[in-house]
């Protein structure tokens, strides 16, 4: 990233997209719940990027300055959309068409594919349902597999703040998805590209 | 241990603690029913998010590549640019005068190498002949060399054959008598 600061290194900064695009896409399209507008936020979030260029230091870690970027847009999407609801009275992020960009495996049968269609938008609606600062440690933690003290770091909050967030989160979404995916199977886990094993939840 | 607040209990369920104080919540899970349902309970609904599952990333898309297009179009713009201005202000050339200044010595050089391409191509043509005048000599003398001995043995043998006539007659001579009848041979 100095490279791209101090050279505007278009080569460096397309390594930087190609390596990045896809975490940030799956921050964005979670934070607001749809493929498409996370699609869009990620590449804001890269053109923000190299606006900002001039502004990032060094001694701070790159990923954290580009998480900031992107959830920082989401924010902002978020509150566009709250206001555009205010205004239409309607509930855009909630739309039921949304629910057909889900991926379930392919080597399913359509019975199982149709399940996992259901089951992923209870956990897509339970998770739309958490207030963003909720939202945003979950996202974080669970999906990106960014470690708690990390989370600190790119919310600019005290470790304890994300520990209770994402204590309130679980109690949320428990309360959300218990009464409605109790005594269905656990699903297996979602396969993280960030090349970070998932073996650190408790099982 | 007491009961753990619930923020306690994240970066035990992430696996973050250290090894002690994941033993003394393991052991306080199996010494508290309540602690246990509830943790329990989390654990179902950690599970349960992984039931949202992302569609992959589409291939590249035209936007994503419009780019790299950008890029190539603004690189060939400047070069045609470049180009156009550097043939607008370059200075002009007098032909007919360069003309006359290089003439004498293009024809020099031209005159130099039509003079040894000819000279190569006599050598070469001159060497042919030599090579073809000396087959031809050679074919002529062997043919020579024939006739020459078909001859020899001619005269060899009808100088034999003489030389055997000669020989009887002088005996048939020797073997004459006077008063004899010549077609009656001496007893």
């Amino acid at each position: 990233m100095w490279r791209v600061k101090l050279y505007d290194d278009h080569g460096d900064f397309d390594r930087l997209v190609h390596r990045w695009q896809e975490p940030i896409r799956r921050l964005c399209t979670r934070m607001l719940g749809d493929p498409h507008r996370g699609e869009d936020l990620k590449q804001d979030t890269f053109v923000r990027l190299f606006e900002k260029r001039k502004d990032y230091q060094p001694k701070g870690r790159f990923s954290t300055f580009l998480w900031r970027i992107a959830l920082n847009l989401c924010y902002d999407e978020l509150r566009r959309q709250k206001r555009r609801r205010e205004f239409f009275s309607t509930n855009d992020s909630d739309s039921p068409d949304e629910a057909s960009e889900e991926a379930p495996s392919e080597t399913s049968r359509p019975d199982e594919r149709a399940a996992d269609l259901e089951e992923g938008e209870i956990v897509r609606r339970a998770v739309l349902q958490l207030p963003e600062i909720y939202r945003a440690v979950v996202v974080l933690r669970h999906y990106e597999d960014l470690k708690l003290a990390r989370i600190a770091e790119v919310l600019e909050i005290p470790e304890g703040t994300v520990n209770s967030r994402m204590a309130e989160a679980l109690v949320r979404l428990s309360r959300a998805l218990e009464p409605k995916l109790k005594g269905k199977p656990a699903p297996t886990p979602c396969v993280n590209p960030v090349n970070m094993p998932r073996e650190s939840i408790v099982l | 241990m007491n009961h753990p607040k619930p923020e306690e209990w994240v970066p035990y369920l992430y696996g973050e603690t250290t090894g002690s104080m994941r033993q003394e919540f393991k052991t306080h899970l199996q010494d508290c029913p309540a602690c246990r349902q509830e943790i329990e309970t989390w654990k179902r609904s950690m599970h349960q998010l992984d039931r949202w599952k992302l569609p992959r990333a589409a291939r590249m898309s035209a936007e994503t590549r419009m780019p790299f297009f950008r890029w190539a179009a603004a690189t060939m713009i400047v070069l045609m640019a470049g180009m156009v201005i550097g043939r607008a202000t370059a200075p002009k050339v007098d032909a007919e005068r360069l003309k006359a200044a290089i003439a004498p010595e293009i024809h020099r050089q031209v005159s130099a190498e039509v003079a040894q391409l000819a000279r190569d191509e006599a050598a070469r043509e001159a060497s042919l002949t030599l090579a073809s005048g000396r087959r031809y000599t050679d074919q002529i003398a062997q043919q020579l060399y024939v006739v020459l001995k078909k001859d020899v043995d001619t005269v060899a043998l009808n100088a034999d054959a003489g030389l055997r006539h000669t020989a009887a007659q002088l005996f048939q001579l020797a073997d004459y008598h006077p008063g004899q009848d010549p077609g009656v041979p001496n007893q």
